[in-house]
């Protein structure tokens, strides 16, 4: 019976003293769950955070590279508005700009699977390193396509410049006092040669222009030639403007000679009349 | 037919004698020869700026009235007005915003 007793009490002891181990290891795992639920939530709180970066990079991003595209789209129809450059050149600009934005889609698509914010950083990073729509591509595009225009329009005012000329001279062949008419045509030629050559000088400073791939050195190299170049188109417009007025007077100068004629005309069959 | 014969042997003779001291070459080097024709080629347009040669105005290139000047000079304001329109495209693409990285 005492054994009996003792063997009950002993077990009653060893439960007894498993107690407060029972007990820690209850309140330890009570610890630990708390702790893992803390855990989880702060993690679960930190993934969801950077889930929703994540998406509002990847939205900004994709907005950003739809406005690229729709410029560099925007681009290909003024390319193919030009007439001077040759056939080759054209197709080698279009090819270019349409390189531009099969890259950007692809860049998009990358972005929109990027898991990571490490690599999601860099891509988009990329947008505007690799690919300078706005610093470089369009500002080259459209100085090429501003020298373009420039020649069209020294085509037009030199065909318009033989026309005046053989009025002039027709005009003097008359009697009238062309001088000021001829200073004109003289100026307006020396004017197209001028545009001609800021023309080509623009043309040149931005035809080997290449993306600077975030290296500043090369960006800073690229925006002085893109703002030399824009000064040259500049000067040409200028020329331009001057050369236009030129034909302006000897428009108006031919004018006036011809109603000078009329009103002489008139005047000497007046007097007949009389 | 054996004078013939004998007659263009000499020759024959002749003539090597004449190609191998470097006479011959020398005459023939003085015969003028025809002209290359010279072909009308593109210069390679390593500039790419073109000069075309045809007009771009709207009326005939020997038209000088003042209805063809004016139409002339209206297609040339318009052209004007395009190159503007280009200058300040390229001044406007310039200022660039990178996209922010607000992770």
């Amino acid at each position: 019976m005492t054994t009996k007793l003792l063997k009950v009490a002993a077990a009653g002891a060893a439960i007894s003293l498993m107690l407060p181990v029972l007990a820690f290891a209850q309140i330890g795992a009570g610890i630990n769950t708390n702790v893992n639920a803390h855990v989880r939530a702060t993690l679960t709180a930190s993934t969801t955070a950077e889930t929703t970066r994540a998406a509002g990079a990847k939205e900004k991003a994709n907005k950003e590279i739809d406005r690229r595209i729709a410029s560099l789209t925007a681009l290909l129809a003024r390319i193919e508005q030009m007439t001077k450059v040759t056939a080759e050149l054209k197709a080698n600009i279009k090819s270019t700009v349409q390189a531009q934005i099969d890259g950007l889609v692809q860049l998009n698509a990358k972005i929109d699977a990027d898991t990571d914010l490490a690599t999601l950083k860099a891509d988009v990073k990329m947008v505007t390193d690799s690919y300078r729509i706005y610093v470089l591509v369009m500002p080259q595009v459209r100085i090429a396509a501003a020298t373009d225009r420039m020649i069209t329009i020294v085509n037009m005012m030199n065909s318009v410049g033989v026309k005046l000329t053989a009025r002039v001279n027709t005009a003097k062949a008359a009697g009238a006092d062309t001088a000021a008419l001829d200073a004109a045509l003289t100026d307006l030629a020396s004017r197209l040669t001028s545009v001609q050559a800021h023309a080509q000088a623009g043309f040149n400073l931005v035809a080997p222009l290449v993306p600077d791939q975030g290296d500043k050195t090369v960006m800073a190299s690229n925006e002085a030639e893109i703002k030399k170049a824009q000064a040259e188109i500049k000067a040409g417009q200028a020329d331009l403007v001057a050369a236009r007025k030129d034909i302006a007077v000897v428009v108006g100068g031919l004018a006036k000679l011809k109603t000078n004629a009329n009103a002489n005309s008139n005047a000497s069959t007046t007097l007949k009349t009389q | 037919m054996f004078k013939l014969l004998i007659t263009i042997v000499v020759i024959a003779a002749l003539g090597a004698g004449l190609w191998y001291s470097g006479y011959l070459t020398k005459i023939i080097d003085m015969i003028p020869l025809p002209q290359a024709a010279t072909t009308a080629t593109t210069t390679p347009q390593t500039s790419g700026v073109a000069q075309a040669p045809q007009s771009d105005l709207p009326t005939s290139e020997t038209d000088a009235s003042d209805a063809a000047l004016a139409q002339d000079s209206a297609a040339i304001d318009v052209q004007m007005q395009g190159l503007s329109s280009d200058s300040a495209s390229a001044q406007s693409s310039m200022s660039d915003t990178p996209v922010s990285q607000g992770y």
